[in-house]
């Protein structure tokens, strides 16, 4: 074949690649115009049903009358998009209405896709029955961590306390995740599941990641119980990153009885310690000698330990002090000028603050 | 014809013919790797849903940094499409760099600014803050007024006064989409590791602009913002998913982008007098973690948009290509350690050559042939009708990548939603090759001799504002 033979043939090939790829394009334009048209036309259909379910104007069961069956999945995907912000006797009854629907979400438990799987578990966390939760806790080790992930937090959704302990156990799949992320999802069972989390949180065998997200998830359900051990924990050797965790509980959870737990962190080495022993002692103790260590951190070494120690002045109502400090140029006077202009308590002078 | 110049045109056009080869493989290749990756994107839109993440309280502080040089035209609606993007747990940040047009007046008196006092976290070293202002109807946006420093000594104003673990760098005129934040943020929250997540960048040009959001995307009316739709749709929706999906993200647009403060901090920040510092930050994050073996990730969130103007006029657009490929040659060569070297994995190995070989040297490689063809055909060594077959090759490779990205984009985004629109954009992957993409390579030649020039202007973008419905 000579040069020109094999530039000719390349050409037609690219050339016919470059059609096909034009008419795929046209294809996908008119596929998705039509399905877009046709979802329009099913929500403008059911939404008015679901709306008179879910404000009782209906029975739930003639929601799911006269579906055929490729509707089913449209119609548990508008489910979950409400399931999503409702709860009660509203999500009840939407679970009701979509209960004769549940078969097809049960099915995709077991898709070869990820996607469906996870689909599967989120429907089923937000609308399946307590016989749906083994299948959503075997979820928790399948093979896809997103998939379990999901699993984790439908079932977490169901706030049924007695998988706690199994979802925390199966938390080292995790660890790619945020704390704040996981935190989240273990507060979704809310205060039943607290037993758990603080067990989990108190026990040096498991990983610091797991202990840390359930001392998070402590802290955002209150659960008052947990300062005692997040005191000891705080005070004990370790990672700085479990130790803080431990002192932002303490911060919302504690009490004058932990503050000696948390003074001793106020000349950590570490500014991390020092950052949220400062926001701990500010919150949890009247103690004068306290106010004067939170004073003493105006001036630390690290600007977000003295910045966190002003607004921990102006959270405990040490207001005076802070304004007494106002008036100079040091940094101490700086960072107290700063939080008292963003607590809105005195309006800041114009001048560089650099 | 002398022996000497016979060998010489062969040897140049054999040349020619393997880069051209070179430039097809890698053009497939990233296509073909952007295509699983947009299909997963598209089977997990079915089962993450972003109110969900937003209503999961997991999401972390974000502070919205938006430098500004004279944007007086566009920084009232920009700062309130700041305001308006749906993220709760935001701050944002104006950085006004030596402004000369009364962009600061603007914000003053839009958002009833006061002077306020505020302490920077960080010391990355920049030009003096004459000022900072805080409003008084939005507790959370801050404006920082300091001395002319560009565009990076900006930015690290706004690292070293950001206070949340997440810094987002746009550009002034930027106006992010509703749920781009949402969208950016989820790589962080899925890998703790992420360092480094990068979006897309849309053309709002003709868009209407409502309340600082783009409510209708609609496709330019001039050609040349048109061109540049194209030339977005196939960075954003094949190329850079190709290589985020081959794990070798390479730049993070300054225009958006999310980073760790605390990374950003540790490689010293935006580093002065570049003209590509965003693309150099990028290496520069690379190169940090991989020295000491740090896990870490630079992604990038495709469906996480923002929208900005683009050049619609010659000169500017010229001047801002000739200043994007000065930044490209500037940051490989700063960064020319990394080349061929495995122990930066596959960004040595592999993304940084590629670069260097396709983007870089590409407009060099385009004008030899060009050079190559009129000396043959002076001195009668041409032969004309393979020369036009490969002319022509070279052009349908282009044409049919072009319209595999906006098949791509078809696929999994569809922004450009009318017919008209998908048809425009097929008849530009034609009509930028006569004239457009030889513009554009002149502009690229001239960046490469400006680079080698030591020449490191930026030039003027005019603004002409949004149009903004009522």
């Amino acid at each position: 074949m000579t040069a020109f033979h094999l530039v000719l043939v390349l050409l037609v090939g690219v050339t016919v690649c470059a059609g096909l790829f034009a008419a795929t394009a046209l294809l996908l334009h008119a596929w998705s115009a039509r399905a877009d048209a046709r979802r329009a036309a099913r929500t403008a259909r059911w939404e008015p049903v679901l709306l008179d379910v879910l404000v009782g104007e209906a029975d739930p069961a003639v929601f799911a009358e006269g579906f055929v069956r490729r509707h089913h999945g449209p119609a548990l995907e508008l489910a979950a998009t409400y399931a999503l912000r409702l709860d009660g006797e509203s999500l009840t009854r939407l679970s009701a209405a979509m209960a004769p629907l549940l078969p097809r979400a049960r099915a995709l438990l077991h898709a070869r896709r990820p996607d469906r799987r996870a689909t599967a578990v989120r429907l089923l966390g937000f609308l399946g029955t307590d016989a749906d939760r083994p299948a959503l806790a075997l979820a928790l080790s399948d093979r896809s961590p997103l998939v379990a992930m999901a699993a984790a937090r439908a079932l977490a959704r169901t706030q049924d306390a007695g998988y706690a302990d199994a979802l925390i156990a199966a938390l080292g799949r995790f660890e790619t995740w945020g704390t704040n992320a996981v935190a989240s999802m273990l507060t979704l069972f809310g205060l039943p599941a607290a037993p758990a989390l603080m067990r989990a949180f108190a026990s040096a065998d498991v990983p610091s990641a797991t202990r840390i997200a359930c001392a998070e998830a402590l802290r955002r359900l209150g659960y008052l119980p947990a300062a005692g051990d997040a005191a000891a924990i705080a005070g004990a050797a370790g990672g700085v990153e479990l130790r803080a965790a431990a002192l932002r509980l303490l911060r919302d959870l504690g009490g004058p009885a932990e503050a000696s737990a948390v003074r001793t962190l106020i000349e950590s080495p570490s500014d991390v310690l020092r950052l949220h022993a400062v926001s701990a002692l500010a919150a949890i103790s009247q103690d004068p000698g306290d106010a004067a260590r939170i004073e003493h951190a105006l001036s630390d070494a690290s600007p977000w330990v003295a910045q966190r120690a002003a607004r921990g002045l102006i959270e405990s109502g040490r207001v005076a002090s802070l304004r007494a400090l106002a008036g100079g140029a040091g940094q101490p006077h700086r960072v107290a000028r700063q939080a008292l202009a963003e607590a809105g308590l005195v309006a800041s002078e114009p001048g560089s603050p650099s | 014809m002398s022996p000497f110049l016979h060998l010489a045109l062969k040897v140049g056009s054999g040349l020619v013919l393997t880069y051209l080869v070179v430039v097809a493989a890698t053009y497939v290749i990233a296509t073909a790797m952007a295509l699983p990756a947009l299909v997963r994107l598209r089977r997990w839109q079915g089962s993450r849903h972003v109110d969900e993440a937003a209503s999961a309280a997991s999401t972390p502080p974000v502070t919205l940094v938006a430098p500004m040089y004279n944007e007086a035209a566009v920084c009232v609606e920009a700062v309130r499409a700041l305001l308006g993007v749906d993220y709760s747990n935001k701050e944002i940040l104006v950085v006004a760099d030596g402004c000369t047009d009364g962009t600061v007046a603007r914000l003053v008196q839009a958002f009833r600014l006061d002077p306020a006092a505020r302490i920077p976290a960080e010391s990355l070293p920049t030009k003096r803050v004459r000022e900072v202002y805080r409003s008084r109807d939005r507790p959370n946006l801050w404006v920082v007024d300091k001395e002319n420093g560009g565009k990076a000594d900006a930015l690290n104003v706004g690292i070293n006064y950001c206070r949340t673990p997440l810094v987002c760098t746009l550009d002034g005129d930027s106006l992010l989409g509703r749920d781009a934040i949402q969208r950016a943020v989820r790589p962080f929250l899925e890998d703790a590791t992420t360092v480094a997540v990068g979006g897309t960048i849309g053309i709002v040009n003709d868009c209407t602009v409502r309340h600082g959001r783009v409510t209708q995307v609609r496709m330019p009316r001039r050609w040349l913002p048109r061109f540049q739709v194209l030339e977005y749709v196939r960075a954003f929706s094949a190329a850079r998913v190709g290589w985020d999906a081959g794990g070798a993200t390479l730049i993070i647009s300054g225009a958006f982008g999310v980073f760790r403060r605390d990374a950003l901090v540790a490689v010293g920040g935006l580093r002065e007098g570049l003209v590509g510092e965003d693309f150099e930050l990028t290496l520069r994050l690379h190169r940090y973690h991989r020295e000491r073996g740090l896990p870490y990730r630079i992604a990038f969130a495709p469906d996480a948009v923002s929208w900005t103007e683009c050049p619609a006029t010659l000169g500017v657009l010229g001047r801002q290509r000739d200043r994007w490929h000065r930044g490209g040659a500037e940051a490989v060569w700063l960064h020319r350690r990394m080349l061929f070297n495995p122990r930066y994995g596959r960004i040595g190995l592999v993304a940084m050559p590629v670069f260097l070989l396709v983007e870089i040297l590409g407009p060099v490689a385009e004008m030899l042939g060009y050079v190559a063809v009129a000396v043959a055909w002076l001195t009668g060594a041409l032969n004309p009708t393979l020369a036009g077959l490969l002319l022509l090759l070279a052009v349908a490779l282009g044409v049919a990548q072009s319209i595999a990205a906006v098949a791509l984009d078809e696929f999994a985004f569809r922004r450009y939603r009318s017919t008209g629109s998908l048809g425009l954009l097929l008849l530009l992957t034609v009509a930028e090759n006569l004239g457009y993409r030889q513009l554009t390579v002149w502009w690229r030649l001239r960046g490469v001799w400006k680079f080698l020039r030591k020449d490191t202007s930026w030039g003027v973008m005019t603004r002409t504002g949004f149009s903004t419905a009522p």
